[in-house]
């Protein structure tokens, strides 16, 4: 180890003033930015989450295409070509979820929130600048992806004649929501995970909610199945990338504005519990 | 200057903090003393608004930390060495605790540079040992250039190198007119480093004092004597009222005289003296008595209350 240099460098710190100017949230911003693009995890979850998005659609398709002979002699059979773009999000969506959780567990699972927190002690601006890092990171990667998905998948459906142009009725809104849902469940990844406060309770909070919770109360009897199922994020996102309004599902405009909520309600809960709790 | 007034911080069912006061002041090291357990660490936290009292107030400079915007020009502190996320590098852990302080961004290269992490801060943290990451951590606290320092147990890891390393760092700090609270459970350590002494035990504050005067009363004034005239400086010495004890190798054990009064005796009687010294270990057992009623686990036995 090199020898130490002197501490002269900065000897007149000790009379500097105190009245230097609040942090901007711009820096805060850059902080995150700067953790989230210094760490390899970050790289490996966008890959993660591009490779299944794209690749489960494209396989669907191709199965759907060449048996479509077949497939569209049966009587119920019923392919929906535009939501079918996404169906790999599936997997991606838990990628970028546990991406989001991450993002704040790993610091309380190191205990570098302790450091973060002494460093800005105003931890809404911190848990601000966290969740508008993640959120533009999941949402710029979510539509890229969507738009991948579309293009890729419904270029083969076009072999059959079935597939559409992202100018047909609906595609764009299915295209921009598939990227948005991304962004979503990121945001609740991390808000879980603020809450939370330990990787794996978030983890599996975010698993009950995308893939436990639907099948649950799919199990429900008749009315409350769908009354409650359609307040699922799953359900929701459903209805907005699929080409037909589903009648038992709540209205776009309103399954856009409750699946905002999701994230938005448990960030004001996480911003609560983070301002209120010893770190 | 950090002023901690009356202030009581309860987990659950343990009182980890019960009714703390004291004022830890500018220009010089002040150690931060105590058994493990004893609240040092939780006192620390509350200092920087990471955990709340229960009731009392801390203030920094007169305020609040809490209400501090940038944490890092303020209070510059070590807690834990290794709450760093290990796939980070130093740099990258230093830039974005300097960016969301609007630090310069030349200062992250040259705090490496002090603690002597240059020639590794493109590595990875996760490879580091506890040394270099007490090197990061000390980085981290003077990355801001702040008026006050804290640092939590910071030579645990550390090589004697870097032990005198850091020594000379607080003193500097110090001289530079900073605030410096400095924590440790071991007496001989902070008697080398610190010039005033805070020592709790089970949360509460035992001693508040200088370093020579906590010694003094400490040791209770036993001086180790090591010269081929035991006898005769013995019986000069019991002649000034001193008691003396034979210990082990030809070694005096003087109780009652100062160091100053033994060497001026020998001199005058012209008597060789080979060795002469305060009687660290008595020092280490005073302090063990003094905060024995406040050690919270002890080998052999259970906790000591039925607190838990």
């Amino acid at each position: 180890m090199p020898a130490i240099a002197s501490t002269k460098a900065y000897a007149q710190a000790a009379a500097r003033p105190s009245g230097a100017p609040a942090a901007r949230f711009a820096d805060l911003l850059a902080a995150e930015w700067i953790k989230f693009r210094s760490v390899r995890s970050s790289y490996w979850a966008l890959l993660l989450a591009a490779v299944p998005s794209v690749l489960v659609g494209i396989l669907i398709a191709q199965n759907v295409s060449s048996n479509w002979t077949q497939l569209n002699a049966q009587k119920d059979f019923h392919f929906e070509a535009l939501a079918s773009s996404f169906d790999g999000f599936q997997f991606s969506q838990l990628v970028i979820g546990v991406l989001g959780v991450l993002v704040i567990s790993s610091e309380y699972t190191s205990g570098l929130i302790r450091t973060t927190l002494a460093a800005v002690p105003h931890r809404h601006a911190v848990l601000g600048a966290k969740a508008a890092v993640l959120g533009i990171i999941a949402l710029v990667s979510g539509e890229i992806l969507a738009f991948v998905a579309f293009f890729s998948v419904q270029a083969i459906l076009h072999g059959v004649g079935i597939g559409l142009s992202i100018t047909d009725s609906g595609a764009l809104r299915a295209v921009l929501s598939a990227g948005f849902y991304l962004a979503v469940i990121g945001l609740v990844g991390l808000a879980l995970g603020a809450l939370l406060r330990h990787s794996a309770g978030a983890i599996a909070a975010l698993f009950g909610l995308v893939f436990v919770l639907p099948g649950v109360i799919s199990a429900f009897p008749a009315p409350w199945k769908t009354r409650i199922g359609k307040f699922l994020p799953t359900n929701l996102a459903g209805q907005l990338i699929s080409q037909q309004p589903h009648p038992d599902l709540l209205s776009r405009s309103w399954s856009f504005a409750v699946l905002l909520a999701y994230p938005v309600v448990l960030l004001v809960l996480a911003g609560y519990a983070l301002k209120h709790r010893d770190a | 200057m950090i002023e901690v007034k009356d202030v009581t911080k309860r987990y659950g069912g343990t009182l980890a903090v019960n009714g703390l006061s004291f004022a830890v002041q500018p220009g010089m090291v002040t150690g931060f003393l105590g058994p493990n357990g004893a609240g040092k660490s939780t006192t620390m936290r509350m200092v920087l608004g990471l955990d709340s009292p229960d009731s009392g107030e801390i203030t920094v400079d007169g305020r609040r930390f809490a209400d501090l915007r940038r944490g890092l020009r303020e209070v510059g502190a070590l807690l834990d060495a290794t709450a760093v996320h290990g796939g980070r590098s130093a740099r990258a852990h230093l830039a974005a605790l300097a960016r969301g302080n609007a630090l310069r961004p030349a200062r992250v290269d040259e705090v490496l540079e002090q603690v002597g992490l240059a020639e590794v801060a493109a590595k990875r943290v996760g490879g580091f040992s506890l040394g270099m990451k007490q090197r990061l951590g000390i980085a981290a606290a003077l990355l801001g250039d702040p008026r006050v320092l804290m640092f939590d147990e910071p030579v645990n890891g550390l090589d004697p190198e870097g032990v005198r390393w850091v020594r000379e760092l607080f003193r500097s700090l110090a001289a530079e007119g900073r605030t410096v609270l400095v924590s440790s459970h071991l007496l001989s350590e902070m008697a080398q480093t610190a010039d005033h002494l805070v020592v709790i035990g089970r949360g509460r504050l035992i001693a508040d004092t200088g370093v020579a005067e906590f010694i003094e009363s400490g040791s209770a004034g036993r001086v180790l004597v090591r010269t081929p005239y035991g006898g005769e400086l013995a019986r000069l010495l019991i002649a000034e009222g001193a008691q003396v004890a034979d210990a082990e190798h030809g070694t005096l054990a003087v109780t009652g005289a100062s160091q100053e009064l033994i060497g001026d005796v020998a001199a005058k009687h012209g008597l060789a003296v080979h060795e002469l010294r305060p009687d660290r270990a008595s020092l280490e057992e005073a302090f063990m008595e003094l905060t024995a009623q406040s050690v919270e686990y002890r080998a052999g036995s259970a906790t000591q209350t039925g607190e838990h």
